[in-house]
């Protein structure tokens, strides 16, 4: 894994290097300083940052930045202290994991809801797909599935908020913004509980609908699959009854594949934060990524690239576990 | 055994009811904008503790008429266009899905030839023939244990108590057919369909499955269709042999008949491409070197008024052909003609068992 992990920084340290774009320069956009003021500033963060050394040597010092060292001088003697920062922040300039503790439960919090939420929808709804292949039903939600892996996360979010927050239709059913109403933290526990699910409900749904497309689409392949399988033959031979096939012998099967595109929808939900907490302004870990790619902000949208890569690689070990857990034909070694 | 010995070896006596009787059964399948018939008027008959061989080449319809017998055929794209399978008196193609759950695993029970890919991967043998077991005897979770390690043991699985533990991965591929025997036969079903059974294995493993099928037809008197395609099981084994071409009976005889007098030139051409042991030639002979050769077209032994055996291809097909009874219980396809016309025509109907325990040699 750590092989995979040193590859994505390298990758993403380039495209970070060679994006348009240099730390300071979003103030020009403003157009509120002069010619000289650009080139000023643009210099002061070349020197502050250390942009004008060679690339390998900006590189390795970003490495050394995740963790800094502090040399604390006392009376009697100097203690050097090991610090896990990640690096800081240009903007906030805080470390990235004093803002990861607050930011990272409310990502995670939100991707972990979607995830649940798509496999408890997408599976019966992919069931009932294979099971009434060619009908109505079936070609109905294919379609509805290509639309709604299609439409951008941007979109959906724009008209969910238009049409049930506003109030310009008539209906103002949800919150549009944060993750909870203002005071909410003086509520009691359940009360609180309610006001923070109800803020959940659109963030949550914007970014399951393209996961759960996809689920559902799979769902239905593997069933379709599993239905034609020799062990169906046989079962049917046996006088078994075409509700029990599926119950009992395809049902199972088709979940196995499924388990394993828990790893796929993953990064899917991380890539979908940054849009939906910077929608409803919720205070994630997406939100301060799309902040600091805004910023040019490096030391963070390396960090947070880093720390993407490494959460997706244990999706992936989770998936291989749990498969392996399932499948009899598989063993740990 | 005792008893058999007093048997003569040829019963031809037509007293005992049949067990299966198909008659004029025709499936097709839609594919792509064309109509496959995967089996066109067949008719076959089958006694109680007989064993017919259906023969013939892949894709002739063998599966296809064992599915029929289930109804486990998909429709679509498969229909059954006409006929009638009579077991026991009732015609299975008119039964309900709900009637034929009874019958599907305890009349009828059926073996297939990918032993590797039949059982389910996520459950272990044991539930699997337990699942059989439950679903057609009367009987409580523990009982149905209890007939399991006995239907385990009976194939030859040593021990049958640990081994229903195991999955199906944990089987070699002789393991696994035995396996699917002892589930089918858990429910003591009266005839077998047995579908290539043993092609996926190798030699040795092979000739155990085919000795253990053959112990097991004599001690539960079970009759068995047996589809295949390798005329040394068909020697070994039948009693009646039903050879198919393209969807349809080309000959149909007891199986001394039918080795020794081979009437159609497809019948010849599938034993002259058996390779002989020190038979003086380079090549083998084709099924096709005989079929394609006019000579043996020609009229058939004993019949001058225009009796020609039948062949697929070009004239009006569904006139073209008829299964005549050319000698008393030997039915050859014969093409169509008027002298035909003015004959009775019978269904295929044998009567007869050999001893079970010799093995022919012919
Ligand atoms: N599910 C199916 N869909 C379409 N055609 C089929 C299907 N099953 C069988 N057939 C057709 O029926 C013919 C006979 O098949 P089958 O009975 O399986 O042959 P075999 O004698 O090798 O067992 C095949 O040539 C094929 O064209
Ligand atoms: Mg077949």
């Amino acid at each position: 894994m750590f092989p995979t992990w040193i590859g994505i920084t390298l990758i993403v340290f380039m495209i970070v290097r060679f994006a348009p774009g240099r730390p300071g320069s979003e103030s020009f956009e403003a157009g509120y300083l002069s010619a000289d003021g650009q080139a000023a500033s643009l210099s002061y963060y070349q020197r502050k940052l250390g942009l004008d050394q060679p690339l390998y040597k900006q590189y390795f010092s970003w490495w050394r930045s995740l963790f800094s060292t502090e040399i604390v001088a006392s009376e009697e003697h100097q203690t050097r202290t090991f610090e896990f920062t990640l690096g800081y922040s240009l903007t906030s300039r805080s470390s990235v994991v004093s803002e990861l503790k607050r930011r990272l439960p409310i990502t995670l919090l939100i991707s972990t809801l979607s995830i649940i939420l798509i496999y408890i929808i997408a599976i019966p709804t992919g069931l009932l797909m294979a099971v009434t292949r060619g009908r109505r039903f079936d070609i109905g939600s294919n379609t509805l599935l290509l639309a709604l892996w299609s439409v951008p996360i941007v979109l959906v979010a724009t008209l969910l908020i238009g049409y049930t927050t506003t109030g310009s239709l008539g209906v103002q059913w949800f919150p549009n913004n944060g993750l909870s109403s203002i005071g909410a933290e003086r509520l009691p526990f359940f009360a609180w509980l309610a006001d923070r699910a109800w803020h959940l409900i659109l963030p949550v749904v914007c970014i399951s609908l393209g996961g759960f497309a996809y689920l559902a689409k799979q769902t239905r392949a593997s069933v379709l699959e599993n239905l034609s399988m020799d062990y169906v033959r046989t079962a049917k031979a046996k006088g078994v009854s075409g509700i029990n096939i599926i119950k009992h012998h395809v049902f199972r099967n088709s979940l196995l594949p499924l388990i394993t595109i828990f790893a796929t929808l993953l990064p899917f939900m991380l890539a979908g934060s940054v849009i939906v907490e910077k929608i409803f302004n919720i205070e994630g870990m997406g939100l301060f990524t799309f902040r600091a790619v805004m910023n040019r902000d490096y030391d963070v949208v390396q960090a947070m690239a880093l720390i993407a890569g490494v959460l997706n690689s244990f999706g992936l070990l989770v998936a291989d576990i749990a498969y392996a857990a399932a499948d009899p034909r598989i063993k740990y070694r | 055994m005792t008893a058999a010995h007093t048997q003569p070896t040829h019963i031809e006596t037509k007293q005992s009811k049949p067990l299966i009787c198909i008659r004029d059964l025709a499936v097709s399948f839609e594919t792509n904008k064309s109509k496959v018939k995967a089996v066109d008027g067949l008719s076959l008959t089958i006694y109680p503790q007989q064993t017919l061989a259906l023969v013939g080449e892949s894709g002739c319809g063998k599966s296809v008429t064992a599915l029929s017998v289930l109804q486990l055929i998909d429709q679509p794209p498969g229909d059954i266009e006409r006929g009638s399978i009579f077991f026991d008196s009732t015609d299975l193609l008119k039964l309900s899905e709900k009637q034929m759950l009874k019958v599907r695993g305890k009349d009828i029970a059926m073996i297939f030839q990918e032993p590797m890919t039949s059982l389910n991967p996520v459950y272990t043998i044991g539930e699997q023939i337990i699942e059989a077991i439950l679903l057609h005897q009367n009987v409580d979770n523990k009982q149905a244990m209890q007939i399991a390690i006995k239907a385990m043991a009976d194939v030859g699985i040593d021990k049958a108590k640990q081994r229903l533990r195991a999955y199906p991965h944990e089987f070699s591929g002789g393991m696994r057919q035995r396996a699917m025997i002892a589930m089918a036969l858990a429910c003591q079903p009266k005839l077998l369909l047995a579908d290539e059974p043993t092609t996926a294995l190798d030699v040795t493993i092979q000739a155990q499955i085919l000795e253990l099928l053959r112990k097991l037809q004599r001690q539960r008197n079970m009759a068995v269709m047996f589809i295949t395609h390798d005329l040394g099981i068909v020697a070994e084994n039948a009693d009646v042999v039903c050879v198919m071409y393209a969807g349809r009976i080309v000959e149909y005889a007891n199986v001394f008949d039918l080795f020794n007098k081979p009437q159609h030139p497809y019948t010849r051409g599938l034993f002259a491409s058996i390779p002989r042991i020190g038979a003086p030639k380079h090549r083998l002979t084709t099924v096709d070197q005989v079929v394609n050769d006019p000579k043996e077209f020609k009229k058939l032994p004993g019949y001058e008024n225009g009796v020609e055996p039948w062949w697929p291809g070009g004239e009006d097909e569904t006139r073209g052909y008829v299964l005549h009874e050319i000698q008393p219980n030997h039915w050859v396809g014969c093409k169509h003609c008027e002298y035909l016309d003015s004959q009775i025509s019978t269904n295929p109907d044998i009567d007869f068992q050999r001893k079970k325990w010799c093995t022919g040699s012919f």
